[in-house]
């Protein structure tokens, strides 16, 4: 830090005692220069800085009764050409030909060097952190410095500073601007072009600018000279969201089926209306065991698992990817949703393929009476949906679109690589049935949804899902059903990257997925249900090209081979009550997988890390012929014994296989993930869950309440090793490690049913925990060590209420606890060309703090006539009304050589919404 | 890089994020191997320097001294390595010569007889540097609604002679620049002297030679790591490889700019590690969603294999450019000198300097006309063009 000292002399303590207005007389004397200067510094407080050359002899001749001293002062050295001058604090200073500046010049008041700047920064900054390129919130901010005028003339003259006032968005100008300049306690008011002039003294100032509907933001000015100034200015505005919906009902203590919830379409409009979009999926987050590595994620865990062990399909279409924008959003409109099934144990053997749990979402059946449409805006998106009868046998139609319209929020985000991108997405449902006859049904069933990014750097991206499924019911008689469905589904992500010329490129990926089931039910008389089944899937992963982007990319243009996939099962559930009390669900099924060309398999040798370099064998197996084969066998059982008319035990036991992996190496899942088929060099994974529970009702029913516990092992679990790449990567399984996942825990759950107030509140303990470590080769994470999931959060708490005031008002609150999330946290420095490298602990070893949150929502119904056109219903929601920061992960930075850390919160603020929705009809239908 | 892209994406959706300083609670207590170093083609000697991981408060070297460093080929030649100076270890003149084709290792026994070796890597075949060069950038910035100016640096290579040639850049700047004002004159104990005519008694006063006072040159390294491959291009010829990006905001440019480019031919699994480090260290500037794992370095225990190390013991062959930019016709935001807490000059802080402006003189620090203050030397450095 460097200074320029003036002249500001401290004379402690001294209170000069003269003639009025500091005037000294000197009286009549002949003395010498040095004998002068004695005595008066000695009489007067003052002080004479002077040469002592250019005063050599000179004498002090006073022939006047009294003169002033500067005048004495002047007469005697004009000969000399000694300048004389004087400061305010009785400084003297008398130097050959040139005066020195009593006042301070200009030049001197020089804007605050960096360091100085940071310092400001810090201390007007509430997070104490100062970087510009991070996303922050500033109470107030001093914008760096505006410089005026040029600094090789100096000019003692006043400048003239003529300033303009801007959106920094546009540069249109801002009028009526209120500019305080606090040095002079003066206030201007910009012009109808945003200008405001301003004459000044050259220095420094600080400007604050201030007007309605824009952030005040101060300035630093320094003016050496007239000159132009522009002050940049942000429009304010409030950031709002929408809202989410639910509700469950359940058979509880009668099945065998442990860990389900089930969700209508009754009681999604029955339920809280908090966060964004009425969301199942959201609302599943509330459900004990699962969760997610924070409010950004495009997946969720259950129980322990990764969240590419999550099933998802909607009327029978498998779905890659079912988060918009990270994860903010849930890729279709529930105003669509009829029923939402959620299995996260005792996973029906129907369904298999994946290990941890099932979504199973069923669309809405159109209305085949009348036409009606249901709409709602919210801040960020709208929706639309409209129903109605094809023809008058029946037959129906449901379609639903959804579209985000956020860019506008993205403007307002205090940072430029926010502000200078695009994000946007769409969805559409459509759903046709037909009634053929009594005993037929035909349902067609379509699904499209998109996301696109533009981002900053020069990166964009761009995702769809697409979905198709047609289904078949058929009643032979009363007892014995046949369904069939074929689906397909697609997923697609495209990237395109011209951060570096050279290295410009674009590359996609996609999956494409058929699947044909057939089912058989039949029911006993004696209750007993039988299901058989069958089911095929075909999947293929194209991991595109990587190809060069423009002319000056000298990229070489990469072609992966596909891969493909056939797996056929067979399936048969047999219910049995065994008594009154006992009953059993028995599932098996098994699996034929077969991994199949046109693809050049590599052989690894044995022992030894999969590497490029320990390949021995490259096999091309033509196409459609079975490179490995694998054959497995599912299960399902499960157990209920009511003890009492109100109190249930169950057990339950399932194996499952899971053939299709993500590719991930970050800690919350992205779009970007590419996915994986099993393969010779890669095994299935294989998890095993065991569970049991008490099940206990109060008031009829009203009250359930249940605590169940499970204990999980996967083998074979897909982990990357560190710093894997798959982008480019033609033989992926170099860069994974398979390992083991262990996770168990007790889950508790009190829910209460429809009335005035209904809800639940759940507790869970668990933990998850994954080893990647391969004894014989030697390959390993984390050293070997076994390490907490990402998403293992020991103690997690929820609440969701409802209380409806009256038929058209009704509150809503979501309680959320749990505990923070493992992190890696940085234990050591080290240093590698001079530039500063961090170490880190084990992985996982840190904690973030935990998480809470609270949301309330208020929803007022239009009113309840019969007959009316259309009923409206407003909500009005704050999400994280606390605005309690959560975190969401950390940053490590090294700020002057410390290794500092922040955590980041997102949406770590209240968050208001409010939405109008609107639909044909009154509020029953 | 395909992390990063997430990582910016998550950035687009963030509606409300905020950042907040947390108190870290550290486990301190790790000490682990870092070695830093290497062998190239230029003659020697070379050094390594050998020093353990600090707890992440108080980040000095821990110098690890007393071991046995030996550099080894694979044609049986070795040298022993002499400890200079705490922790370094440097072959002597006319010792060991880093020959291309050639494969060298390293191997290191601590004081408390572990030991440590890395495996024998090959030193490849150099590539040329076609040019560096600088456009005038303005780069977007809050701060400055129409850009903060400044030089980018890129890099062209020449082709190289095989196909996948890997790439370490070192960067090494020098600049000239002035000090914010020229000293006109002294004021010492009652004496004023000029620059113009008393140029003995201030060299006396300030131990100083005023020639040089105000114009320095300061030579620093480029706190960054850039690396590049030629293996996934359709001629193994890098062009337009982004270097560091130099601004305004500071005195850098203010006069004349020289940049050294080192640039180190080096093996893949080098180029790996340093690859890895560059995506750390530039990953901690954004929301850190990369599960962040310890870079082991290529030094490894020879009786534990899971001890980690820091660090690599780098093998490349070198090619070296150096170019100069005048100053960038465009707006500088770097500050000079400002006014600070007043000094009593009763105290007698002497000399004091002033300095001369539109007709009258004034006082300032020293810091404002003496250059070195800002860490520069006063003498031209050889290498220097003007």
């Amino acid at each position: 830090m460097r200074f320029v000292f003036l002249l500001f002399i401290v004379l402690p303590g001294i209170v000069i005692a003269q003639e009025p207005e500091n005037q000294i007389f000197v009286t009549r004397q002949n003395t010498s220069w040095e004998e002068f200067v004695r005595q008066m510094e000695q009489k007067f407080e003052i002080h004479f800085f002077y040469d002592h050359i250019a005063t050599e002899n000179v004498r002090i001749n006073v022939q006047v009764e009294r003169i002033l001293l500067e005048q004495l002062l002047e007469q005697t050295f004009v000969e000399k050409d000694v300048k004389v001058s004087k400061d305010t604090d009785g400084n003297y200073f008398l130097f050959p030909k040139f005066a020195l500046k009593p006042t301070v010049a200009s030049k001197f008041f020089h804007a605050p060097d960096s360091e100085y700047k940071t310092r400001v920064n810090e201390q007007n900054n509430n997070d104490k952190y100062s970087n510009d390129t991070f996303l922050k919130t500033y109470n107030e901010y001093i914008a760096g410095t505006v410089v005026v005028g040029t600094d090789n003339i100096t000019k003692n003259r006043n400048a003239r500073v003529k300033g303009f006032v801007f959106n920094s968005e546009d540069g249109t100008p801002v009028d009526l601007a209120r500019v305080f300049i606090a040095e002079l306690n003066e206030v201007l008011v910009t012009n109808g072009s945003g200008e405001f002039e301003l004459e000044v003294a050259p220095g420094n100032y600080t400007l604050t600018i201030n007007s309605l509907g824009w952030h005040e933001k101060s300035f630093k000015l320094t003016v050496f000279s007239s000159g132009d100034a522009n002050f940049p200015m942000r429009v304010k505005s409030i950031l709002l969201d929408e809202t989410v919906v639910t509700a469950e009902r359940n058979q509880n203590l009668s099945t065998t089926t442990m860990g389900f919830e089930k969700i209508t379409a009754k009681a999604i409009k029955e339920m809280p209306v908090v966060l964004g979009e009425k969301d199942v999926v959201k609302m599943a987050l509330l459900l004990p065991g699962v969760q997610t590595t924070g409010e950004i994620s495009s997946g969720f865990n259950v129980r322990g698992s990764p969240s590419d062990q999550n099933m998802f399909i909607i009327n029978d279409v498998s779905i890659y990817n079912s988060s918009h924008l990270f994860g903010l959003f849930t890729t279709f409109n529930s105003d669509a949703i009829s029923e939402f099934k959620f299995y996260k144990n005792s996973i029906p053997v129907e369904y298999g393929g994946l290990l941890s749990s099932v979504f199973d979402i069923d669309v809405k059946t159109g209305n085949s009476q009348n036409f009606s449409v249901r709409a709602g805006v919210g801040p960020t998106s709208a929706r639309a949906m409209a129903e109605g009868p094809i023809t008058n046998n029946g037959s129906s139609y449901m379609v639903s679109f959804r579209s985000s319209y956020s860019d506008w929020m993205l403007r307002q985000v205090d940072n430029l690589e926010v502000r200078n991108s695009s994000a946007s997405f769409q969805d559409a449902l459509m759903n046709f049935n037909f009634p053929l006859g009594e005993k037929n049904k035909l349902n067609l069933f379509l699904y499209w949804s998109r996301d696109y990014a533009d981002l900053f750097l020069g990166i964009q991206n761009e995702y769809r899902n697409l979905g198709a499924s047609i289904g078949w019911t058929h009643n032979f008689n009363k007892k014995l059903t046949s369904e069939l469905n074929l689906a397909s589904s697609q997923y697609t992500y495209n990237e395109s990257n011209i951060e570096v010329e050279y290295l410009a490129n674009q590359h996609s990926f996609d999956i494409a997925h058929y699947e044909a089931k057939w089912k058989l039910l039949y029911s006993f008389a004696s209750g007993k249900k039988l299901e058989l089944g069958w089911n095929s899937k075909f999947i293929r992963i194209s991991n595109g090209d990587f190809l060069p982007l423009y002319n000056q990319s000298t990229l070489n243009p990469l072609t992966f081979e596909p891969e493909q996939s056939v797996s056929s099962s067979i399936f048969a559930t047999y219910r049995w009550d065994v008594s009154a009390r006992f009953s059993v669900d028995a599932g098996l099924r098994a699996t034929r997988y077969a991994y199949l060309g046109p693809k050049t398999v590599f052989s690894y040798m044995k022992n030894e890390p999969k590497s490029i370099d320990n390949i021995t064998d490259t096999t091309f197996y033509p196409k459609n012929s079975v490179i490995n084969n694998n054959q497995n066998i599912d299960c399902n059982f499960a157990a209920k014994y009511e003890l009492t008319n109100n109190l249930s035990f169950k057990a339950g036991y399932n194996l499952l296989h899971q053939y299709t992996f993500m590719l991930s190496n970050t800690v919350s899942v992205s779009p970007s993930s590419k996915w994986k088929l099993s393969d010779p060099n890669l095994t299935p994974m294989q998890g095993e869950q065991f569970s049991a529970g008490l099940y206990k009702n109060f008031a009829n029913g009203k009250i359930e309440t249940s605590v169940e516990a499970y204990y999980k092992k996967v083998k074979h679990l897909v982990e990357y090793k560190d710093g894997a790449e798959f982008v480019t990567n033609p033989v992926p399984e170099t860069n994974i490690i398979q390992g083991k996942l262990r996770s168990y825990g007790v889950e508790f759950m009190l829910k209460k049913k429809m009335d005035k107030l209904s809800g639940w509140l759940n507790y869970t303990w668990s933990k998850a925990e994954v080893t990647a470590f391969n004894p014989v080769t030697g390959e390993m994470n984390n050293q070997g060590y076994s390490y907490p999931a990402n998403y293992d959060r020991p103690h997690a708490a929820n609440m969701t209420l409802n209380y409806k005031l009256s038929k058209r008002l009704s509150f809503s609150a979501n309680l959320v606890y749990s505990t923070g999330r493992p992190i890696t946290y940085p234990s050591s420095v080290y240093y590698l060309n001079d530039v500063q490298i961090t170490g880190f602990s084990k992985r996982n070893d840190y904690r973030l703090p935990d998480y809470f949150r609270t949301d309330i929502s208020i929803s007022l119904e239009g009113n309840l006539k019969k007959n009316k056109l259309a009923h409206g219903f407003w909500s009005l929601s704050f999400y994280n009304l606390t605005g309690r920061r959560n975190a969401y992960s950390m940053v490590f930075q090294n700020v002057d050589g410390e290794i500092k850390g922040y955590k980041i919160s997102i949406l770590g603020a209240m968050i208001p919404s409010l939405n109008y929705n609107l639909k044909l009809g009154n509020y029953e239908n | 890089m395909k992390t990063k892209h997430v990582l910016i994406a998550f950035f687009v959706i963030v509606i409300v994020a905020c950042k907040d300083e947390f108190l870290l609670n550290f486990d301190t207590n790790q000490k682990i191997l870092v070695v830093e170093g290497g062998i190239t083609n230029l003659e020697g000697p070379y050094a390594v320097r050998l020093s353990t991981t600090l707890p992440v408060n108080q980040p000095l070297r821990i110098p690890l001294e007393n071991c046995r460093v030996t550099i080894s080929d694979n044609t049986g030649v070795s040298e022993v390595l002499t400890e200079t100076e705490p922790g370094v270890y440097k072959t002597v003149v006319g010792g060991i010569r880093g020959i291309i084709g050639k494969e060298y290792s390293l191997l290191v026994t601590t004081p408390d007889g572990k030991k440590y070796e890395t495996g024998f890597e090959k030193m490849e075949e150099s590539v040329g540097i076609d040019t560096v060069y600088a456009e005038l950038n303005y780069k977007e910035s809050l701060d400055y609604p129409f850009g903060l100016p400044g030089y980018q640096f890129y890099i062209n290579t020449q082709p190289g002679q095989k196909a996948d040639n890997y790439f370490l850049w070192d960067l090494t700047e020098t600049y000239q620049y002035d000090a914010d004002y020229r000293l006109y004159a002294l004021y010492y104990y009652g004496d004023i002297f000029y620059t113009k005519s008393d140029m003995e008694q201030i060299e006396d006063i300030v131990k100083l030679n005023y020639d040089t006072l105000f114009t320095c040159w300061k030579t620093e390294t480029v706190k960054d790591i850039f690396t590049g491959h030629t293996s996934n291009l359709s001629t193994p010829v890098i062009n337009r490889q982004p270097l560091h990006f130099v601004s305004t905001e500071t005195k850098k440019l203010s006069v004349r700019y020289g940049l050294l480019v080192q640039q180190y031919a080096v093996s893949k699994k080098a180029y790996q590690f340093w690859k890895s480090i560059r995506e750390q260290i530039s990953d901690e500037s954004f929301l850190n969603t990369r599960q962040p794992y310890n870079i082991a370095g290529n030094l490894e225990n020879v009786a534990d294999t899971r001890e980690i190390t820091y660090g690599f013991f780098t093998v490349a062959s070198v090619a070296e450019k150096r170019v100069f930019y005048n100053k960038p016709n465009a707006a500088f935001y770097f500050e000079k000198g400002y006014t600070a807490e007043p000094i009593d000059l009763h105290k007698k802080q002497q000399p004091v300097y002033l300095v001369l402006e539109e007709n009258a003189m004034y006082f300032v620090h020293k810091d404002c006309v003496d250059c070195r203050t800002e860490g520069g030397v006063a003498h031209k450095p050889d290498f220097w063009i003007d």
